[in-house]
């Protein structure tokens, strides 16, 4: 433990930045049991050659690097606080909520003069972890949308999404073709293990959660994680 | 015989579980979890995790809060907090390289985007850059280069770390802190080799860039590789 780390003292006196990255790697190992920081942080500096590229190393092949399970959880732990750092201060929006999730979609359709669809893939707090126009301009086929979908729900490897179209020149009220649709995708979505979370639609003078006002009975039997 | 603890062997699962998947599985306060069991070798975490994240709101609130209002968290303490701001302190120092929100959709971004990602860097280095269909970067990985060299890192390796991190373009950098700028036989040797593996697995590799202290070296704007698309 660090308890009495010799470089301990600089990082709270002087501050963060002042260890070099030497004396910042064995003070960041000396929480790692069965391992020698000293000699560990020779070791990763000596193959990598600088702290970043540490971080940036596969976890399997730094744990074989110095034999310590620990020290790739911790260098990987890092790396993916960064990425979700980076997220959060880039001002990322969470959808936990049909509120939410109308705002989130009407700024994206700001502005649309056509028609799209777009769908976004949610990770297990809401957090939107990528988005696809699925079409634009004219609408397709709708097994050839089911077919997009699919792709981008098994590339993006999530159980949760949202779908959101506009209207750009009417209400967002839903018409008897969106709610059959709606039901066609989540029929295609259920296949892939995927639930749909909400199909917003941005009107002219508004935004309409399908979730909320309850119009697609095989939407409001989808699981809900949580979403209000 | 003396009974097993429930949750015996509950840590080394956690700690496989990260390893073993996409970073992104695990839950925010899971993260948290398990960075405190650095800190606190004993006791359960994942309450002082919830604590954490609720009382700072956030990932960034945690990493931004300073030594003294951690301590004073439930559960939390001298010692967790000291290590929380040592684990903030090395996201700082690899943010620090600057490179997200890059899109490599040019010679000139590219060989800058790998001049700068190695420019603190002593060693030999190869580093896979993956990139999405609009060619914004999606994330890395660097390999010492001997080890790919030598094989030490083969096809099988490679193909894991390409499919766990959901490969489907990349570009591939190496780097020389005392080469010349210019491609060795090994280089074209490993270009081609990754080249093959990619073409295996439906994997578009983009470019592969030559780099050393002072400059890079695209072997597809200089037309020494043939990339096949």
């Amino acid at each position: 433990m660090a308890d009495k780390h010799p470089y301990l003292d600089k990082f709270l006196s002087e501050g963060g930045p002042a260890p070099t990255d030497k004396e910042y790697l064995t003070l960041l190992l000396s929480y790692c049991s069965k391992l020698s920081p000293e000699a560990a942080a020779d070791e990763l500096l000596k193959v990598y050659g600088s702290f970043s590229a540490i971080a940036d190393a596969d976890s399997k092949l730094l744990a074989n690097t110095i034999g310590s399970v620990d020290a790739a959880v911790l260098f990987r732990l890092i790396s993916r606080l960064s990425t979700l750092y980076v997220t959060e201060e880039n001002g990322v929006l969470r959808l936990k909520s049909s509120k939410d999730a109308k705002l989130y979609f009407s700024g994206i359709f700001t502005c649309a003069a056509t028609e799209k669809m777009v769908i976004a893939a949610a990770d297990r707090t809401f957090r939107i972890t990528s988005a696809r126009t699925l079409y634009s301009d004219s609408p397709l086929m709708l097994k050839a949308v089911c077919r997009d979908i699919a792709d981008f729900v098994v590339t993006s490897k999530t159980d949760r999404v949202f779908l959101a179209h506009n209207h750009p020149i009417g209400s967002a009220t839903p018409s008897a073709e969106d709610i059959m649709s709606t039901q066609k995708i989540i029929a295609a979505l259920s296949k892939l293990g995927t639930a749909l979370i909400d199909h917003i639609i941005i009107g002219k003078n508004g935004a309409y959660s399908m979730r909320d006002r309850k119009v697609c009975p095989q939407l409001d039997e989808q699981p809900s994680y949580g979403y209000k | 015989m003396a009974d097993r603890p429930v949750h015996s062997g509950h840590r080394q699962r956690m700690k496989q579980r990260f390893l073993n998947y996409p970073p992104e599985f695990m839950y925010d306060h899971e993260l948290f979890e398990l960075a405190l069991f650095y800190a606190r070798p004993v006791v359960n975490t994942n309450n002082s995790a919830h604590a954490l994240l609720k009382s700072c709101g956030s990932v960034s609130g945690v990493l931004s809060s300073d030594i003294s209002k951690l301590e004073k968290i439930d559960g939390i303490g001298r010692n967790s907090a000291v290590f929380l701001k040592i684990l903030s302190e090395g996201v700082m120092r690899f943010l620090a390289k600057g490179c997200e929100d890059m899109v490599l959709d040019t010679f000139d971004s590219i060989r800058s985007f790998f001049t700068e990602y190695f420019s603190d860097a002593d060693s030999e280095l190869m580093c896979i850059a993956v990139v999405d269909a609009s060619m914004a970067l999606v994330n890395t990985v660097c390999l010492p280069y001997s080890d790919v060299i030598s094989g030490a890192i083969g096809h099988r390796e490679l193909a894991e770390l390409l499919i766990m991190r959901r490969a489907f373009r990349i570009l591939i950098g190496v780097y020389h802190p005392l080469g010349c700028g210019f491609p060795q036989s090994d280089d074209f040797g490993i270009t081609h080799s990754v080249s093959e593996l990619c073409s295996t697995l439906g994997i578009e590799l983009v470019d592969s860039v030559v780099c050393c202290k002072t400059s890079a070296y695209s072997m597809r704007s200089s037309g020494a590789f043939s990339f096949g698309r």
